[in-house]
């Protein structure tokens, strides 16, 4: 028991040792966007509270090992502190929020997955980070831009945007469905 | 060609390695989805189904994120696995060059690779000291423009310093090829491999990664530095028609062996005319014919000692064998000798004698496969036949005087009448690890029944001389050459 303890602060030493600027700073931008994204979705009051260290321990968690389950958790706690805020606090979904979190949250997802695949010792080339960057911020501003329609086109009448969270609620769940017949084909 | 190696990256499940070629009813697909697009088709799914059972349309807003991302990704996916090979500078290297080496990854199909892991293992005797993605336009991947170290020489200027130990991050457009570039120092003699190389790619923006492709080895031949070496001593018996060596018998040469009544057959170049006139009578300048020698050198390699640390190290006796074999093969068949070699080993590798520049380039050859063979029996037949060793030949044994079968050989040849030289190769200040307080007396005790050895050796005609490079074979050499001028008992 004790030298496997002791095994296993070698390696994490040696892993600490040997780690290379990009992927630390590809993890540094995980645990930084995902702690933002608690920030903008959870409201004041829980942030500074006993809730707030939990949800700095799950940012840390989401940067350190991307390849589990964590960035995934990280996003839904994002998203349940944003339900939480705009439900139960009764804060009003300002526009600049919603943008911030949803392109934080995506930032976070697809930078995870780059920390996932670069080995944490890798001698990585700069353009590698910068292109994945690149097409991740032009993926959040196309975004950003459909949102903007989509919230002014809803934003007059509170029954349409039922309607069209349905309708592309429905359009999107096909996409899903025929993503996940290509995936299960795959494997 | 291919063969399994450890994947490029961790994988989460334990995907089999797949080889290229490998026969198989239903071969794996080489593309598979990463975590990263579950986690996006579950994140865009859940935000998706929550925002229309709550009506809220601030929960599709931030699933268009993903959704997009994820279909803007995927709109080209790529079918087709990375190609890999690795190349090799293949000129003359030896101990202490500069090694040259170039792990091409080629992307065959129409997606861009957004990163490509390689990794790859090279023999720890050569130090690869700078690794980097080559900075010069990529090879074409089809036999455009050849992917090899010739091809990226120039355009290592940008390497990092950094060693091998880490894998490497590259970016591989579609239709094209990286190449990384490995420079450094070859630090010791053999046939050393760079390879196999495991290479892993991922597309769409890390939504789909392929399966570890490995390609295969490349063997890079290091040739051992060859100590300088001079013998100016004559050898103890010329055996060949023509050569370098004075012989005694009286023939065309350089050597003035003395004046004599001219007879017939004498050329009248040879006519001396200051004797003829003063003697008044034809003299000619008699001479001894050139011939050149057979020179064995015979490798022991039943044992090996001390530790081996490169070309700028201390030399172990394998080291000191097969450097001291190259000085004294290339001395022997710069002055024209024919020289052969022989393994006292169970292999008993043999190589034929010859003479030239190709015989020293095939001996070089063969002394990367020397390797040490331990053996319980006594391989004395085996090595020395009598088709295989001639009488007349000079033996330079290379040995450390280990195993006591080595001394009984030499022992043996020198009763059997040939001219035996014995090289004592056992590196200086080589002991065995403190194991017990009684280590050191052990071994005091075992070096001096080695002396003691050597001293018996002597006493049977054997010299034994430490290899010292240049003039080390001097003095034994003319003692052997004054032994083989006496007159023998038994001898016509």
């Amino acid at each position: 028991m004790i030298s496997a303890i002791n095994d296993r602060i070698r390696t994490v030493s040696v892993a600490v040792a040997r780690i290379t600027l990009i992927p630390l700073l590809v993890r540094v931008g995980v645990f930084a966007t995902a702690l933002t994204s608690f920030v903008l979705a959870y409201p004041t009051r829980i942030l500074f509270d006993r809730p707030g260290l939990l949800l700095l321990i799950a940012a840390i968690l989401s940067a350190v090992a991307p390849r589990r389950r964590w960035p995934t958790v990280a996003v839904l706690v994002a998203v349940a502190g944003w339900l939480l805020s705009t439900s139960w606090y009764g804060e009003p979904v300002a526009l600049w929020r919603l943008l911030g979190l949803a392109t934080l949250l995506y930032l976070t997802h697809t930078l995870a997955a780059l920390a996932a695949l670069l080995p944490h010792d890798a001698v990585v080339s700069p353009d590698v980070p910068t292109r994945w960057l690149l097409r991740a911020l032009g993926v959040s501003l196309a975004g950003a831009v459909l949102s903007v329609l989509l919230m002014s086109f809803t934003a007059s009448d509170a029954d349409r945007a039922g309607l069209v969270s349905a309708l592309v609620g429905l359009g999107v769940a096909v996409l899903v469905a025929t993503l996940l017949g290509w995936l299960f084909r795959r494997r | 060609m291919t063969r399994a190696l450890r994947p490029a990256v961790p994988t989460g499940a334990a995907d089999p390695v797949p080889q290229t070629g490998a026969p198989g009813p239903a071969p794996a697909p080489e593309w598979v989805p990463t975590r990263a697009l579950g986690r996006a088709v579950l994140l865009t799914g859940l935000l998706l189904i929550l925002g229309v059972l709550l009506g809220r349309i601030d929960l599709v807003v931030l699933a268009v994120p993903f959704g997009l991302g994820t279909a803007y990704a995927l709109r080209q996916r790529p079918s087709v696995a990375p190609g890999v090979q690795v190349d090799a500078d293949d000129t003359h290297l030896v101990e202490g060059g500069p090694v040259a080496g170039t792990v091409g990854v080629d992307n065959p199909g129409v997606v861009d690779f957004d990163l490509v892991i390689v990794r790859t293992l090279v023999s720890p005797w050569l130090r690869i000291d700078r690794a980097g993605q080559a900075t010069g336009p990529a090879p074409a991947p089809n036999g455009g423009q050849a992917t090899g170290a010739g091809s990226t020489a120039g355009a290592d200027e940008g390497l990092p310093a950094g060693g091998l130990d880490r894998p490497f991050v590259l970016t591989t457009p579609a239709g094209s090829g990286s190449d990384l570039l490995l420079r450094g120092e070859a630090l010791r003699w053999g046939r050393h491999p760079i390879g196999p190389a495991g290479v892993r790619a991922v597309a769409c923006d890390g939504l789909v990664a392929c399966r570890p492709v490995v390609s295969g080895a490349r063997t890079v031949r290091v040739y051992p530095r060859t100590e300088p070496f001079e013998a100016d001593e004559a050898m103890p018996r010329a055996a060949g028609l023509v050569g370098g060596h004075r012989s005694r018998r009286p023939g065309e040469g350089g050597e003035l062996a003395g004046v004599r009544v001219f007879g017939p057959g004498d050329r009248l170049r040879r006519i001396d005319w200051r004797v003829s006139l003063r003697a008044r009578q034809l003299h000619v300048a008699a001479t001894l014919s050139d011939r050149d020698a057979e020179v064995v050198l015979l490798l022991d390699v039943l044992a090996e000692a001390g530790r081996s640390g490169g070309i700028a190290g201390t030399a172990s006796v394998l080291d000191t064998t097969v450097r001291a074999a190259a000085a004294i093969g290339e001395h022997y068949l710069h002055r024209g000798d024919r020289v052969s070699m022989l393994e006292y080993g169970p292999s008993a590798r043999r190589l034929r004698p010859a003479t030239g520049r190709r015989q020293y380039l095939t001996l070089l050859e063969w002394l990367l496969d020397v390797r040490v063979e331990q053996s319980e029996y006594q391989p004395y037949d085996q090595v020395f036949g009598p088709h295989l060793l001639s009488s007349n030949a000079l033996l330079v044994v290379l040995t450390p005087l280990v195993d006591p079968r080595s001394a009984e050989m030499l022992a043996r040849l020198a009763r059997s009448g040939r001219f035996v030289v014995a090289v004592d190769t056992l590196p200086a200040g080589v002991g065995p690890p403190l194991r017990s307080p009684w280590t050191q007396v052990a071994y005091g005790l075992w070096r001096l029944e080695r002396e003691n050895t050597i001293g018996q050796l002597r006493q049977h005609g054997v010299p034994v001389v430490a290899w010292a490079g240049a003039g080390s074979l001097d003095l034994v050499l003319r003692d052997v050459a004054r032994m083989a001028a006496a007159p023998r008992v038994g001898m016509r």
